[in-house]
């Protein structure tokens, strides 16, 4: 029997020490709370979420503003013609992926934001991390907002927006499902986040690697709540926000000529960022080989420049010149252009979202809206774009306050540089859609005017989640 | 008690020769066996200290004469343990009772961490011993097909050394990795089917070399993934008995492991006497079961023209179908014929055991080589084995159990090989006019044009022919002992074993047109398991009461890693370092450990031997599991009523053994979930993305503190009977499993942040019976014959799934790795859309909605732009599952010959032949070559057919527009029932004939007791079913039971034939 006490214990020191051996961290993965325990970690998150609001908007989303305006033509069978051609229905999964791929991002962001507080690590780093954050949920929610939002970029504010999710996700049980907010509420949101966002943030320096144009400065916050803010019409606080986005004239400026802001290369990893450049997902920076997916601009044969929009620029413009115009593959069709914009081979050129001269417009267009006069000063930002465009000796003759009768002839002046100038990048659809044209015959229905939300949200939360009206 | 024992028996001798006087008495009783009263013949009965003595008769009587007084009788007969009765004064117990040694007690089971008597086991074990007329298969799982009841073994294709689904009690868990029983060999519990982390990528390029059928809802893409059978490494020659552990009792002190049931392998260990030489050697042959039927060269270029024709006719597009459509005749090239062969293999195994007093041993080894059916493509297998235990005193005892294996695998190609030859035109030459391999996989006009052939490799006597795809495994899986008798009923018992597991592969595809100067793959993959256990083992009996059990703990650690090199373009094509190719890169590189810390506790009661009952407990905490749900309890309780040991049945003498036994206890799995399931994981991506150079990390899995982990409640009654000297014995058990908290993965709404996530949605029924039956049909000298009959009936209902949105969950589940799961149907169910055969008016497909409307249109395109889910007109038309299945065995002796025969069976199941489908899969991209059966195509009204005419509102060449070189085709989708079979079968899976000579020639050598058996078996000799494809028991997804049921083009399991000597001396 004294054996037997003796073996019990042995088996007890044996298993005291068991406990321990049980807290073993898998090699592969991390956990959350040691992803935001360490700010290399968090920093990496941050770019995930940077990252998925990439892959969220790129590709046909981004190109469908301006084949839906006819700037672009593409081939009749693409998959993706029901963005822009009014036969988009809420079992679609392009709608679904759009949503969830935001919402995605944004769920990232809302990680940091919520759990970046509790981390041990230094208090300025994590206000950085906050901040840029913050922005990040904000441009999503604008895109989803302006994508889904039924009246949110055609004044009807008070029309239901997007849930709005502000929390991170732990679990999920029905008492989860939230209704959508009304556009107002999430605009509010979305300026909210961009104003903590830019009071936080620092801008750029000379010694910012310049791929830091794909990540939010004070200015970049600034320059999405100018846009953000023509888009709700509020033209008063376009204008200060577009002004405030003009500050820093160090590192935003606007260029010569607009060739210069696209050169063409066929180099595969980090081409040059334009100053102009106030936001742009930095593609060539990315080590991983993932191109931003409008290779077919180079090949002509997906997707090309509408010859009837290229004719609408006036002789000389630089931007539908040879330097802005290029052949692009060499085997594609010849009677084709490809836009320098997108003329990387290897569909390595930046996908811009914000350029100093969109600001410039921007607040042209609140100044004349604003002030419902012949705005001095927005002429003259509108001068600023248009001179550059033609090279020295062919420059046309500055408008003047003279050259235009009325504050609408003054925007629509402004509305077809606006055209020409941020061709390809994605805006046309939606300037049209919030001053009240329709972008084609096909979406001539207002009801078109904005993408169904996905059958999916309705059926899981039961319908509280409600449909757009005409789906 | 012995003290106290003998201390009484000194006192009656004491006492007896006092009274002692001279007279002589007869002195008679009955010797019987202790549990259930048999007679025992033979027996010896001897007067202690002196020569008289007498032997028993057949009822078990004796009686001799001795001096009345006090003496002590010694009783011994083989198998029993010796045993001292003292007579006092001429009187004695009219029975003495005899206790089976531990060694020969013929119904030892081997449970979880112990051994009981199967006369007292409350619980549901099936056993196997080994011990066949002809030899082994050459592993395990395929000796476990068909012989015991409620264990389903399907081997996934023909190909050597691939794996086994094993099913136990049907689908436990809706995920993959739950659904495969713990294998436990010589108590170390071993790396087992696993389709994850067994499957090795084998072909160098990326994806498939194969043709792109027709875009269908969800065809099949073949993966260049080869899954190793984890069992391959054990020699089946070395195997003394298998058990397989099936209801609470039995399973539940495996705890978080138990759910899918438990496998404990026991290897042989020496018997006591002089060395024992056993030695096999055989050779035999594989072939081909069957080969489908399909078109020559000239048909094939008939039949593509006309189509192409055809398809000019009915919409003529600027261009296509191009002019020059004809397509070439005058080659008539018959692919498989080309990379068949007969397989030769060998087997040659030698083992010696033996034992003195104190040292047993078993020392053996082994060679195997299994050639298959197709060219260049062999499994072989080297083994060695040493099992030692050694009594270091009479109370200490250690021992080892250590086995070294080595396998090669060249087979990997086997599959993709077959699978080519089957589609690859049959127009081409197998060489070019250079007299290098025609890589191109079709000349087809519109191949030609697009330009998109050359890119795609395939040539099946190329790929077997070329490069290099091999995997080898080095396994050591050993366990040492320690046994100390701490008193007479109480043993402690120290066991450390480990499973050392390692894995190289390395594939390689030559320079060619799709894999320029080469490319190659090369993976290793080292795990390395270690347990470690401290268990006191009790047995005591007081009385009319016995108590035996064990407690104790146990400590499982694994280490796994894994790395994975890609390369291209290779200098050379004859030198296979990774290091001479030009480009090379890391695509995989893991480190992990779990830990499994666990306490486990077994008790066994008997009242009389006649009221039995058991409890059973085990705590597992395991690394895997959250912090917060760290450990986990698994309790069972048993009882059992032997009633033939009731008064009332006592005297029944055609009843030898009736006893009713029933359990209830939990086991569970963790389902896949994995590590930290609960928690919220990010990962790095492999291609280490960056985002403005920052690397990215993100998130994986959602969080769900909510999680918990799957637990089965497992209920059992069964009987056992044994009847007319038990040359009849019946077992037979119903059963009922419920899984709750079933790990599904649920939809989320997207404004969440995340679409899916696994959660415990469900909860899943199995419910069934089992009836075992073994007759000794005659059992004389010179003639036996016994029969085996087993059968066994699974019901499984899948009896909550809470998704949200159900069709929406279904779709997912079915295209995340499982199947399209309803509330109240089957975890194997094909739900599909219904087909309705072909419409004789206009040749087109009839599609049987929901509430039986008939459309000739697809619903696929009939609900395009609406609102309508096409899925939701699909119904439950089968179940890959059989409703019934088992084995049939016998084994009839008659002097020096034996002969064997063994069937297989299941009935109710159905098989997706997707072989078919694919066979008849007309695309006008790749063109590959189809089923005869193809040219009975619907051709004019009034046509009675199967097969639909060639251009149908079914596919989209119907419609004008779209693509001009792809069609949809949705005749051909796996979501339809169009190829779902009966895959009900008989199967004559082995016949041995077997002769017994050279006794007469080893006695002149001097050799006794020796044996010499020449046999000649034939294995899968025929099937009878109405599958219309070649094997209805194959699966395209390897061990994965719950993507059990298609044949996509899988290589049929061979017919084999093997003629050998078993010789022992």
């Amino acid at each position: 029997m004294k054996s037997t006490i003796k073996i019990l214990g042995v088996l007890l020191i044996v298993l005291s020490s068991c406990s321990k051996q049980l807290d073993l961290p898998p090699e592969n993965i991390l956990t959350e709370s040691q992803v935001l325990s360490s700010p290399n970690s968090a920093d990496a998150l941050l770019a995930s979420a940077y990252f998925k609001s990439y892959s969220a908007i790129k590709n046909y989303y981004y190109m469908s503003a301006d084949v839906a305006t006819g700037n672009a033509l593409t081939i009749p069978t693409s998959g993706f013609l029901s963005l822009w051609n009014g036969t988009l229905t809420s079992g679609s999964n392009l709608v679904q992926t759009v949503w969830n791929n935001h919402y995605n991002a944004i769920n990232e962001a809302n990680v940091i934001i919520n759990l970046i507080p509790n981390s041990n690590f230094d208090g300025a780093v994590k206000t950085k991390l906050i901040a840029e954050a913050k922005f990040v949920r904000a441009l999503n929610y604008f895109i989803l907002l302006r994508d889904f939002g039924s009246g949110a970029i055609t004044g009807n504010l008070a029309g239901p927006g997007v849930p709005l999710q502000l929390v991170n996700y732990s679990n999920y049980d029905v008492s989860k499902n939230i209704p959508r907010s009304t556009c107002s509420d999430v605009y509010k949101q979305i300026l909210k986040d961009l104003d903590e966002a830019a009071a936080s943030l620092t801008d750029l320096t000379t010694a910012t690697p310049q791929a830091f144009r794909g990540r939010a400065q004070k200015t970049t916050c600034n320059a999405l709540a100018s846009r953000v803010c023509l888009y709700m019409r509020d033209y008063a606080k376009a204008v200060s926000y577009s002004t405030l986005a003009m500050t820093n004239t160090t590192q935003y400026v606007l260029a010569s000529s607009p060739a210069l802001v696209f050169p063409v290369t066929s180099a595969t990893a980090n081409l040059a960022l334009s100053t102009e450049f106030i936001f742009a997902f930095p593609v060539s920076f990315n080590s991983d080989a993932t191109e931003n997916n409008l290779t077919g601009y180079y090949a002509k044969t997906a997707i090309w420049p509408a010859p009837a929009f290229l004719a609408t620029y006036a002789a000389n413009d630089i931007r539908n010149s040879a330097s802005m115009m290029v052949v692009g593959n060499t085997a594609g069709p010849a009677n084709l252009f490809c836009p320098s914009k997108f003329a990387n081979p290897t569909g390595r050129d930046h996908l811009p979202i914000i350029r100093l001269s969109e600001i410039y417009l921007n607040k042209a267009e609140a100044l004349v809206r604003s002030t419902s006069s012949v705005n001095a000063e927005a002429i003259t930002l509108l001068n600023a774009i248009r001179q550059r465009s033609f090279p020295t000796g062919l420059k046309p003759a500055p408008f003047t306050a003279a050259s235009f009768a009325t504050a609408n002839d003054l925007i629509t002046a402004i509305l077809k540089e606006r055209r020409w100038e941020l061709a390809f990048e994605g805006h046309d659809m939606f300037d049209n859609i919030r001053t009240g044209v329709a972008p084609n015959a096909a979406l001539a229905n207002t009801t078109k005017w904005v993408y169904p939300i996905p059958k999916r949200e309705i059926d899981l939360t039961n319908g509280l989640i409600t449909q757009n009206p005409g789906f | 008690m012995r003290k106290i024992s003998k201390l009484a028996l000194a006192l009656l001798l004491v006492l007896g020769s006092i009274v002692a006087d001279a007279q002589v008495k007869t002195i008679s009783g009955v010797i019987r066996e202790e549990q259930d009263g048999f007679p025992i013949s033979g027996a010896s009965i001897r007067v202690k200290g002196t020569n008289t003595g007498t032997v028993s008769n057949e009822k078990g009587e004796f009686s001799l004469k001795a001096n009345a007084g006090n003496l002590i009788l010694i009783v011994s007969s083989v198998g029993y343990e010796d045993r001292e009765v003292p007579v006092v004064d001429g009187k004695m117990a009219r029975f003495i009772e005899l206790q089976p040694t531990v060694k020969t007690m013929k119904d030892v089971v081997v449970i979880g961490y112990g051994k009981v008597d199967r006369r007292k086991l409350t619980g549901s074990v099936g056993t196997l011993k080994p011990d066949l007329v002809g030899s082994n298969p050459v592993s395990v799982d395929k000796l476990l097909q068909g012989r015991l009841a409620g264990v389903q073994v399907s081997p996934a294709n023909g190909a050597p050394g691939s794996a086994s689904a094993i099913t136990i009690r049907g689908v436990t868990t809706l995920s993959d990795a739950g659904n495969t029983p713990l294998i436990v060999i010589d108590g170390v519990p071993m790396y087992g089917q696993d389709r994850t982390s067994n499957s090795t990528n084998f072909s160098a390029s990326g994806s498939a070399a194969s043709f792109t059928q027709p875009i269908t809802a969800n065809s099949y893409t073949p993966r260049n993934q080869f899954e190793r059978n984890p069992l391959a490494n054990l020699n089946p020659d070395d195997i003394e008995s298998m058990e397989v552990l099936k209801d609470a009792y039995a399973t539940s002190i495996y705890g978080s492991r138990g759910a899918a049931g438990v496998i404990l392998i026991t290897t042989k260990k020496g018997a006591l006497g002089k060395p024992r030489v056993n030695i096999g050697i055989g050779t035999s042959a594989q072939q081909a079961f069957n080969l489908p039927s399909i078109m020559t060269g000239d048909e094939y270029s008939i039949f593509y023209t006309a189509y192409f024709d055809t398809l000019n006719n009915r919409r003529p597009t600027v261009g296509w179908p191009p002019a020059n459509r004809a397509f070439k005749k005058g080659y008539n090239t018959n692919w498989l014929d080309q990379i068949l062969q007969t397989g030769i293999g060998y087997n040659l195994s030698a083992s010696v055991s033996g034992g003195t007093d104190k040292t047993r041993y078993f020392i053996s080894g082994g060679y195997d080589k299994e050639a298959s059916y197709i060219t260049n493509n062999d499994f072989q297998r080297a083994q060695a084995r040493v099992n030692i235990e050694t009594a270091l005193t009479n109370n200490f005892k250690v021992g080892i159990s250590s086995a070294l294996s080595s396998t090669v695998n060249n087979a990997l190609n086997a599959q993709r090989a077959y699978y080519d030859a089957v589609i690859k035109a049959p127009n081409i030459p197998v060489y070019d006019s250079l007299g290098l391999y025609a890589w191109r996989a079709v000349y087809s006009p519109a191949n030609i044009i697009n330009g998109t052939a050359p890119q795609r490799d395939l040539n099946p006597v190329g790929t077997i022919n070329t490069g290099k795809n091999q995997v080898t495994d080095l396994r050591a899986i050993s366990s040492v002992f320690a046994e100390w008798k701490l008193a007479s009923w109480l043993t402690y018992r120290f066991d450390f074993g480990v499973d050392w597991y390692n894995t190289k592969a390395y594939s390689r595809e030559i320079d060619k047109q799709g894999t320029l100067r080469g490319a190659a793959t090369e993976s290793n993959i080292n795990n390395l398991k270690t347990v470690v256990n401290n268990l006191l083992n009790f047995n005591k009996r007081f009385g009319d009461h016995s108590i035996s059990g064990v407690v104790g703990q146990s400590f499982e650690r694994s280490t796994e890693s894994a790395t994975t090199l890609t390369a291209s373009n290779f200098m050379d094509d004859r030198v296979l370092s990774i290091i001479s190719a030009s480009t090379r890169s890391v695509t995989n590189a893991l480190n992990q450990e779990w830990t499994l810390a666990s306490f486990l506790g077994r008790l066994d009661y008997g009242y009389k031997d006649k009221y039995l009952l058991g409890i059973t407990n085990r705590v597992d905490g395991s690394s895997r599991f959250s912090a917060n749900n760290r450990y986990v309890s698994f309790p069972s309780v048993s009882a059992g009523w032997v009633l033939s040991k009731e008064k009332f049945l006592k005297n029944t003498t055609w009843i030898n053994e009736l006893k009713l036994r029933g359990s209830w206890g939990l086991t569970g799995t963790d389902g896949g979930a994995g590590y930290y399931g609960s928690l919220g994981q990010y990962s790095y991506t492999s291609t280490g993305t960056t985002y403005a150079g920052t690397t990215i990390i993100s998130g994986t899995r959602p969080a769900n503190a909510d999680l918990k982990w799957q637990q089965t409640t497992n209920i059992d009654f069964g009987i056992d009977a044994g009847f007319l000297q038990n040359r009849i014995r019946v077992t037979a058990e119903y059963y009922k499993r419920t899984t709750k908290n079933l790990l599904v993965n649920g939809g989320l709404p997207g404004f969440v942040g995340f679409s899916t996530q696994q959660q415990n949605l469900g909860e899943l029924e199995n419910k069934g019976f089992e009836f075992t039956i073994t007759t000794k049909n005659i059992d004389k000298k010179d003639f036996s014959w016994i029969s085996s009959f087993n059968i066994a009936r699974n019901e499984n209902i899948i009896t909550r799934l809470d998704f949200a949105n159900k069709l929406d969950a279904s779709l997912t589940a079915e295209r995340s790795g499982g199947r399209f799961w309803t509330e109240g149907g089957s975890a194997t169910a094909f739900n599909l859309m219904y087909w309705g055969g072909v419409d004789a008016a206009t040749g087109n497909p009839r599609w049987i909605g929901a509430n039986d409307t008939v459309s000739l249109v697809p619903f696929e395109i009939l609900y395009t732009g609406t609102s309508r889910d096409y899925n939701s007109q699909r119904r439950n038309l089968g179940d890959a599952l059989p409703k019934f299945f088992g084995g049939f065995d016998n084994r009839i002796r008659y002097k020096d010959f034996e002969f064997s025969f063994f069937f297989t069976f299941a009935s109710g199941n159905t098989v997706f032949n997707g072989a078919k489908a694919s066979m008849y899969a007309f695309s006008s991209v790749d063109a590959p070559n189809l089923s005869r059966d193809i040219l009975n195509y619907w051709k004019q009204p009034g046509d009675v057919t199967e097969i639909p005419a060639l251009i149908n509102k079914s596919n989209t060449a119907f419609t004008p527009g779209g693509s001009t070189s792809q069609f949809n085709d949705y005749t051909l989708g796996r979501n339809s029932s169009r190829f779902l079979e009966d895959g009900s079968f008989i199967r004559l899976k082995n016949l041995t004939l077997a002769y017994n000579l050279g006794q007469g020639l080893l006695k002149k050598a001097g050799i006794v007791g020796g044996n010499i058996k020449l046999y000649v078996e034939a294995n899968n000799v025929f099937l009878i079913t109405k599958y219309t494809g070649i094997d209805p028991e194959v699966s395209a997804y390897g061990s994965s039971v719950l993507q059990a049921g298609y044949d996509e083009i899988s290589m049929p399991n061979p017919r084999s034939f093997r003629i050998g000597f078993k010789i022992g001396l």
